[in-house]
């Protein structure tokens, strides 16, 4: 789920950006270039057009010089109209071979090159005049202006006129075409302009509703990991109280009990010193006192340190070890305790038989505190590979999932099994009793060193 | 003369035994053993009656000693020192093999009847274990509503029990009340179904129990 949103949103947010970035350029560049293309028809519009003005400006030049050059009497200036008349053809012919250039296809050319063949019949036309005599100049001048000049000339303008108008028939139909292209390109920009929209709103839903996802999890695993830590602070809390409590009680035994027969004992073997004198009854006594007093002193100190460890744990192993402490449980509480042991125990590390021991003890002061039971029964098993420890009671139970169910007692169980990778299951309901069961593996390697 | 060797890894504890033993002319300590180990190999070295055995010992504990000592010489007499009146102990002891149970706290008082009784073949245990016992056994008759079914024994099947107890044979009681040792195996039998006992550990601590024998 968490893969497949994240894959989701990546192709979403990279099409988003690619597209953005595809529409931002294009657009500048589309619009650049009809720009461009734009401008260059219109120039190209404009040159031909003056081309195209420039012709009948120059026929009509050549129109003067020839009326001048028939108007003047004398023959000696006519090499010199005859240059400026050749100049002008040669510049006209430039002139349309620069058209011709520009204008390149069908319906122009045609017209083109009737322009050209009526431009040439012009020329035609007027060179035989520059040889004439005064007198033909006299004679036939206005009949050849009027009759052969005028008409041509007037030719030519019309054809000039004629191909301006395609000049800017073109023109207008370039617009056209430039106005169809830019019209698809918008048409195409508006489409993927709605395409992105689209997609930025999906990618915008699927975002919010997974950061809101993420958001509630994370609050949950907030107040999880708060809840926690309140728990942890609580229990070493209660750890701490624990140990200082076990120190009071300890120190106070030491003093309250150890401590004071130590006094009566000292107390004693002055009275001892002072019936050194008395009859050998009266001394006996006092000796039998002392020695009494200092077996009971000796009493304490060991179950005091029975308490802490029992030494029988390392002198006699972890069955008679577990025997003993139920029949200690039986004598404080009044409860029976039936031990079943099983197989070997006596093979298992130090560490495991430890930590059954413990179990067993924490197990027995939980059900002493608040099992009320009639009857406790402790069995464990043991195997070259393994031990199980079960310690069943029929008391009032609990409910192993409650709030108040891991006392200090309980986390120390668990926390001394899982130290050796075991496992511990307990099954308990209010008013069913409750069954403690630990299994803890055995390394050989490990064990053996 | 009677030769004891003392097995105690505390200097103060094995003077003091020797001094109180010494007291005695019929009493010669041959030997003094600060470890299980240095025990067994004195054991062997100096082949004494009786052994007064520590338990708590470094280098191989003192139930452990008794058990490769008894091993090799099933004749010796081992009489366990401990401070602990705990039944588990006394079991413990038991199985490995020795004779007698003698607590430290009531060692002076009991340490010459104890090396006595040890040396002729009886058993012995201090006054103070089988107190403990008792009372554990009555708590434990109590809290489970059982009673005590030593008065289902016959009056002859109370003294086959009580030599049994103290360690005879069947063959050794069956020549004491001349029966045939089928017939005291068949007494056995009956005291230990009635008494709801399992093995021959578990008939000397109820004797021990029951004051029958100390």
């Amino acid at each position: 789920m968490r893969s497949r949103t994240w894959l989701i949103l990546s192709i979403g947010f990279g099409t988003l950006i690619l597209l953005i970035a595809l529409l931002g350029f294009g657009a500048t560049r589309r619009a650049q270039a009809l720009h461009d293309q734009a401008m260059s028809a219109h120039e190209a519009y404009l040159q031909t057009d003056t081309v195209l003005r420039e012709i009948p400006a120059d026929l009509y030049v050549s129109g003067i010089l020839i009326r001048d050059y028939l108007l003047d009497p004398s023959p000696s200036m006519a090499p010199e109209y005859q240059e400026d008349l050749v100049a002008l053809h040669s510049s006209i012919r430039k002139r349309l071979d620069l058209l011709a250039q520009r204008l390149g296809t069908g319906e122009e050319r045609t017209s083109l090159s009737q322009l050209r063949n009526e431009l040439e019949a012009y020329w035609k036309s007027v060179d035989p005049i520059l040889t004439w005599s005064p007198e033909d100049k006299l004679v036939f001048s206005r009949m050849f202006l009027r009759q052969v000049v005028l008409p041509r000339r007037e030719a030519v303008v019309a054809l000039a006129r004629e191909i301006g108008e395609i000049n800017a028939a073109n023109l207008r139909k370039e617009q056209r075409r430039l106005q169809g292209s830019q019209e698809l390109f918008q048409s195409f920009l508006r489409r993927t302009v709605a395409f992105a929209l689209v997609l930025g709103l999906v990618v915008a839903v699927i975002s919010t509703a997974r950061v809101a996802v993420l958001e509630r999890r994370s609050e949950r695993q907030r107040g999880r990991a708060e809840r926690a830590e309140r728990e942890l602070r609580r229990l070493s809390r209660k750890l701490v109280q624990a140990q200082e409590e076990e120190r009071k009680s300890l120190s106070r035994e030491l003093h309250d009990a150890v401590g004071q027969m130590l006094s009566a004992m000292t107390m004693e073997l002055g009275n001892l010193e002072s019936s050194i004198a008395s009859s050998p009854e009266k001394l006996r006594e006092r000796l039998n006192e002392a020695r009494s007093l200092n077996a009971a002193t000796l009493r304490e100190v060991r179950t005091l340190a029975m308490g802490l460890r029992p030494t029988m744990l390392d002198e006699l192993g972890l069955g008679p070890a577990l025997r003993w402490q139920g029949r200690e449980f039986s004598r404080r509480s009044g409860v029976p305790v039936d031990v079943q042991i099983d197989g070997d125990l006596d093979a298992l590390p130090e560490s495991h038989r430890t930590c059954i021991y413990r179990v067993v003890q924490e197990t027995l002061t939980n059900c002493a505190k608040h099992a009320h039971a009639k009857r406790i029964r402790i069995s464990a098993y043991g195997r070259h590979d393994w031990v199980k420890l079960s310690i069943q009671d029929d008391g009032v139970g609990f409910d192993p999932d409650g709030a108040n169910a891991r006392g200090l007692g309980l986390i120390g169980i668990q926390e001394r099994v899982r130290e050796l990778n075991g496992t511990v299951t307990i099954v308990s309901g209010p008013e069913k009793g409750t069954i403690v069961e630990v299994e803890v593996p055995v390394w050989r390697g490990v064990a053996a060193g | 003369m009677i030769r004891v060797l003392i097995a105690d890894d505390h200097g103060v504890m094995r003077k003091g035994l020797r001094l109180q033993l010494e007291q005695h002319e019929a009493i010669e300590v041959v030997g003094e053993a600060a470890n299980g180990r240095e025990a067994v190999r004195l054991a062997e070295e100096l082949h004494p009656d009786v052994i007064m055995m520590d338990i708590g010992m470094p280098n191989l504990n003192g139930i452990e000693a008794t058990a490769q000592i008894l091993k090799r010489n099933p004749d010796a007499g081992v009489i366990i020192l401990s401070v602990h009146s705990d039944e588990e102990y006394l079991v413990r002891a038991l199985t490995a093999g020795a004779k007698g149970y003698l607590l430290k706290e009531s060692a002076d008082v009991d340490l010459l009847r104890a090396v006595q009784a040890v040396a002729q073949k009886k058993s012995f245990f201090s006054p103070a274990v089988a107190k403990t016992l008792l009372e554990d056994y009555v708590q434990q008759m109590k809290l489970r509503g059982l009673k005590d079914s030593y008065d289902l024994l016959t009056e002859r099947e109370k003294e086959v029990f009580q030599l049994l107890a103290e360690g005879k044979s069947a063959k050794e009681v069956a020549a004491i009340f001349t029966l045939s040792p089928y017939t005291v195996e068949t007494h056995r039998t009956r005291i230990m179904q009635k008494l709801d006992l399992h093995s021959a550990v578990d008939l000397v601590l109820y004797a021990v129990r029951k004051k029958i024998i100390s």
